[in-house]
Formats: structure tokens, C-alpha cells, sequence
């Protein structure tokens, strides 16, 4: 009967040189994985905000040439604004007959700001009339959970992660170092696309946009404005599903990506040169170990598959004790940094564990070379003592 | 059990001088006993032995070990007949530094790891190491404790043949007297060749072989007759 060499010997045996690979392998694991956690929470986070939202509501601005005004028609700016503003209505109609709309209205917007882990977005929200605000919030699917609906001019709701992020209180101002002491806050609304709805006071130069009302399957104002004849060119502002999708591919989960992909990188190979530095080191002081084994009869073959399941073993229980550790780490951070921002995030990552086992599965392979160079330079015992 | 013959050990072989590490071999050896290979430093006794234990290929000559001629083995052939017929006792004792004088002996063994605990127990017993001993790692046992660890791991798989190359080399008196007390019991129904440079550790062998220069300068087996 042919026995393995037992690779658990050494684990056990040499608990202080283990532990060091060890904790330094699991560490690495649960930073890495960190990073992570903590990158994309902004993403997590960004994501109600570029994605769900633009399923329901759409922003359309559109410059007269769009809405197939010509100055040159019109002797004067009276007549240009008039036939501008009839153009508008005519396109505000025909959005509201189409299929999917449950409303579209010119309105004034002001703008929210939501800060992630990493950057800031700042996006639109409309300003309705009392009346229309109702409509609004059941269309989002958002709901009350504190405060009041707005009942006079300038008074907001702001969604909840939005009130957290920001430090908001009901009864305070909102954005006071933008708008001075206009917008009052005086609701929270829960839903899961950070909505936020107010009711104008006066012109606050925020902007004005036919603001849509839409379904998903309906939420490319492009292909809405073509099947009513409009053809938006690049001077048209448009903030609808795809170009939101777009933004966010773009803008955040690309340049997150990126990040994260140079540092798992940075860490993969400092880790991996540490590795390799101690790796080498615990095998050149069992040259004689490796020397007996051959010599009482074991072939190079059983050395290299004892050295290959040490490796294994302190990498299985430096990525379980990193797993551990990742998520009671995970769990302090979401709850004590996270959810008071008002940041939205996951545990589980499915894509970056398969990049950090790639990694770890290349650092394995990396030392492949010093355990081969090792392997074959065994020697026997009589060639030691000569 | 060995029979030798024409063989010959040759470095620098591409080099004008020949080096002669053995030179045209010829030795029988009997399947039991104790058998003392004896000579001064590079009379190549210790070259003699490792190329007996498949542990070198001498480069001319055969060496027929039961009918077998090792020369021409494979590695594998090489090393499974290291494993399964020889036990080995080196210069140092070789113990694995993390390992208990237990698992040391273990390390060695062919069948399951309970069948081995049990042997080697009784093994480090016989061989006058307590029980309390018996998990004490090599740098926690005295010199001699070491070296009868090791020949425990010789004998854990009882091979036909011990090889012992200088096995008291770093003991003291009484304690060498000891390792050859116990290669002596062990000869008594298997072959034990111990390679030294000491003549006085060899009073019990029952063949003593002497080397010279890479030569055998005398094959002494008076004993072996008076025993038979």
C-alpha cells in the first residue's frame, strides 16, 4: 500500500509560518472584496436612480427647430413665442395620447443631489401643482412615510435614501446653499427609485421640461417623439431610459470597474511576490525534508502533490477565514456607514469572487515556477552528504 | 541476497583522470546478518551502499538483488523497492523537524495510519524511547533518541535490508553501543549493512568487508562460517 505524504503535518506543525500566509492571503481576500462592497455601493446605490427611475417618468426638452418652428416665419418674438408655445402644447397632446403615457406637463424642475461612496449625481425632479403631486407619487409607486403632502408653494418631498444622503430634515430647506431659504422640505416618500416631487415658487431658473409620464416599455422618448413625427436632433435635451442606461454604463459602472480591476490587480501582485517570498523561504529550509522523503523510496511526484496540498489547504482556509471576515466586515460597514448615507448595497457579488479566485488561481500558478524549480533540484540523501 | 559484480563507480567520467569512487566490485552477500563495510574516508564504502540501496547508479557492473538486477531498474522501480525492501539509517539522523518522533517513524510506513501508530509505538518502545517521548518533536529528544527514532523509521515497514551509513557517527559511546545492539537483533532474520570508518562498533558483524582506494581489500567472513 502506497501512502500520500500528509500535507496536513505541516499545517498543523508550523503554525506561526502558516498563520502569516494565512492572514496575509486572507486579508488581502476580504480587502479586495471590501473595496469592492464599498465601490459598488455607488453603484448599487445609482442604480435606482439611472435605472428605475427613467422606467417612469422622462424628461424632454426640445428647441423650436425640433418642434418645427422657424424664426424667419414670424415678424416678430411675440408671434415666434406664441407659435412656439402652441408647437409645445400640440407635442404635450399628442405624448398624452400615446400608448404607455399615463401624463405629460410642462413644468419648472429643480435639481436633487445624491452622493454615493465615491462622486455625487445630481438629477432632476419636477415641480407640479398641489393638485397633480398625488397623481405623481402613485405613478412613481412611491409613498408617503413622513410628513405631508406639499399644500402651499415651494414645499417638497424628498425620497428617503435622498433625505438620509443629504442630512435632510423635514421642515428644513432644501439645497439651502443653492436655492437660499426657498424650498421647504415637508414629506418623505418611500419608493425604489428615489423620487422626489415639490410645488414651485416662482421661476428658480431650474429649468423647464415636458416632463413624461411613461411605462418601460415605453420610456425611449426618442422612438415616442418619432411615432408623432418629431425627430430630436443633438441640440435637444432628452433624459429618458436609454440615455440614462447609457450614463450609467459610462459613468459609473465602467470607471467603478476600471478602479476596481487596477486594484485587484496592484493587490494580486503584491500579494503574490509576498507570497512567493515566503513560499520560497518555507521550502529552501525543508530541502532535507524533501531529500528523506526521496531517499526512503516517495518519487518527486508525491513531494510536489504534498507541496500542492499544503498550498491548497492554507488557500481554502485563508479564503474561508477572508470570507468570514469580509462579512462581519461587510455587515459593520453597511450598517454603521452605508445605511446612514442613505446608500443602497448588496453582500454578494458573484462576478468579483470569480475575479478574486482568478486571481488567487494565478498566484498558484505563479508558484508553480519555485515549486518546480524545488521539485526537480530534490536530491537524495547520499548526494547531501557527500 | 546482493550479488556484485564488476562494479564500478566512475566521476568525471569525460575528464582525462578517471575518478574511480569503486572500481570492479565483486561481493556476495548472504539474505541475514550484519554485515560491516569498513575503510578510511573516499575508500568509497559509503558509495558501495548507496549504490546497493538503488540510491546511485553505479556506471559499470551489476548488482542482482534477489534474482534482480537493480541497475537497470526504472526510478519508480527504483524507489518502490526502497520503499517496500529497505529501511535506511543515515550519517544525521534526518528527522523532520516539525514532526513528533511519532510521526517521523509514521512518515515512513506502507499501511494505514493506525496499524502504523500502533508498530511504531511498539517499535520506539523496544527501541528504549518512553511513551512520553513519543510526541516530543526531534529538537526536544537527545541525540541518541534521535538516532533510534530513525532507525524506527528504518525498520517501520520491516524491509529485508537496513542500510546504515556511519549510524553512531554523532553519538556518544553508550549510545552507539546501543544503535549496534539494535542493528545487531534486527540482523537476526534480516541483512543490516553498516557502513563506518569506526572498527570498534564492529565486533558483532558477521561479514566485515574492507575498502581501499574504491577496491575491496579484504572480505572477512569468518563469523558467518563459525554461525553457520
Amino acid at each position: 500500500m502506497k501512502r500520500k505524504l500528509s500535507a496536513l503535518k505541516f499545517v498543523r506543525n508550523n503554525k506561526k509560518q502558516v498563520w502569516v500566509m494565512i492572514a496575509a492571503i486572507a486579508l488581502t481576500f476580504m480587502t479586495m472584496y471590501i473595496i469592492h462592497f464599498l465601490l459598488f455601493s455607488t453603484t448599487e446605490s445609482f442604480n435606482a436612480l439611472f435605472l428605475e427611475q427613467p422606467k417612469k417618468v422622462a424628461y424632454v426638452s426640445l428647441t423650436p427647430e425640433a418642434m418645427g418652428v422657424e424664426r424667419e416665419t414670424y415678424a416678430s418674438d411675440e408671434e415666434y413665442k406664441l407659435a412656439i408655445d402652441d408647437a409645445r402644447n400640440k407635442i404635450i397632446a399628442a405624448i398624452r395620447m400615446h400608448e404607455g403615457i399615463a401624463g405629460a406637463t410642462l413644468t419648472q424642475t429643480l435639481s436633487a443631489t445624491y452622493a454615493g461612496f465615491v462622486g455625487q449625481v445630481g438629477y432632476d425632479f419636477p415641480l407640479l401643482s398641489k393638485e397633480e403631486i398625488p397623481g405623481f407619487v402613485n405613478h412613481m409607486e412611491a409613498k408617503l412615510i413622513e410628513g405631508r403632502m406639499p399644500e402651499g408653494d415651494g414645499e417638497i418631498l424628498v425620497d428617503e435614501t435622498v433625505f438620509k444622503n443629504q442630512k435632510m430634515k423635514i421642515g428644513g430647506y432644501f439645497n439651502e446653499t443653492g436655492f437660499g431659504q426657498t424650498f421647504k422640505v415637508v414629506g418623505v416618500l418611500e419608493s425604489d427609485c428615489m423620487v422626489c416631487v415639490g410645488t414651485p415658487m416662482g421661476y428658480t431658473n431650474s429649468g423647464w421640461y415636458i416632463v413624461v409620464l411613461c411605462d418601460e416599455a415605453n420610456s425611449d422618448m426618442t422612438r415616442l417623439l418619432s411615432d408623432i413625427g418629431i425627430f430630436p436632433t443633438k441640440n435637444d435635451t432628452i433624459f429618458d431610459a436609454p440615455d440614462w442606461a447609457d450614463m450609467y454604463k459610462t459613468e459609473v459602472t465602467e470607471e467603478i470597474d476600471t478602479v476596481l480591476l487596477a486594484i485587484l490587480v496592484v493587490v494580486s501582485i503584491f500579494l503574490a511576490i509576498s507570497i512567493l517570498a515566503a513560499y520560497v523561504s518555507f521550502m529552501r529550509s525543508r530541502v532535507n525534508e524533501y531529500c528523506l522523503y526521496t531517499s526512503i523510496g516517495y518519487g518527486r511526484k508525491d513531494v510536489y502533490g504534498m507541496i500542492m496540498r499544503e498550498l491548497f489547504i492554507i488557500f481554502g482556509i485563508s479564503i474561508l477565514i477572508g470570507s468570514a471576515m469580509a462579512v462581519i466586515g461587510m455587515v459593520c460597514l453597511g450598517t454603521f456607514i452605508l445605511k446612514p448615507m442613505g446608500l443602497l448595497y448588496k453582500y454578494f457579488y458573484p462576478e468579483h469572487l470569480l475575479r478574486i479566485s482568478a486571481a488567487l488561481i494565478a498566484i498558484i500558478g505563479l508558484l508553480q515556477i519555485p515549486i518546480a524549480v524545488t521539485v526537480n533540484n530534490i536530491k537524495t540523501i547520499d548526494m547531501i552528504e557527500e | 541476497m546482493f550479488e556484485i559484480k564488476n562494479v564500478s563507480m566512475i566521476y568525471d567520467m569525460d575528464s582525462d583522470e578517471k575518478m574511480y569512487a569503486l572500481n570492479g566490485v565483486d561481493l556476495t552477500l548472504p539474505d541475514k546478518g550484519m554485515i560491516g563495510i569498513i575503510g578510511p574516508s573516499g575508500s568509497g564504502k559509503s558509495t558501495l551502499m548507496y549504490c546497493m540501496s538503488t540510491l546511485k547508479k553505479p556506471t559499470e557492473g551489476t548488482i542482482i538483488y534477489n534474482g534482480q538486477d537493480i541497475t537497470t531498474l526504472s526510478d519508480r522501480q527504483r524507489e518502490s523497492i526502497r520503499r517496500n525492501e529497505f529501511g535506511f539509517v543515515f550519517q544525521k539522523h534526518y528527522l523532520v523537524p516539525y514532526m513528533t518522533a511519532m510521526d517521523n517513524v509514521v512518515v515512513a510506513g506502507n499501511s494505514n495510519d493506525k496499524e502504523l501508530k500502533e508498530r511504531a509505538a511498539e517499535i520506539l518502545f523496544a527501541l528504549g524511547l518512553k511513551e512520553r517521548d513519543f510526541n516530543k518533536r526531534p529538537s526536544k529528544l537527545s541525540g541518541g533518541q534521535c538516532q533510534r527514532a530513525a532507525i524506527a523509521r528504518a525498520i517501520i515497514n520491516n524491509p529485508r535490508v537496513i542500510f546504515a551509513d556511519e549510524p553512531t557517527a554523532s553519538l556518544d559511546h553508550e549510545n552507539a553501543f546501543n544503535v549496534m545492539k539494535i542493528l545487531k537483533k534486527y540482523s537476526e532474520d534480516r541483512l543490516v549493512i553498516v557502513v563506518t570508518h569506526d572498527r570498534s562498533i564492529l565486533s558483532d558483524v558477521d561479514i566485515t568487508v574492507e575498502m581501499w582506494d574504491g577496491r575491496l581489500s579484504n572480505v572477512n567472513r569468518e563469523r558467518e562460517q563459525d554461525e553457520e
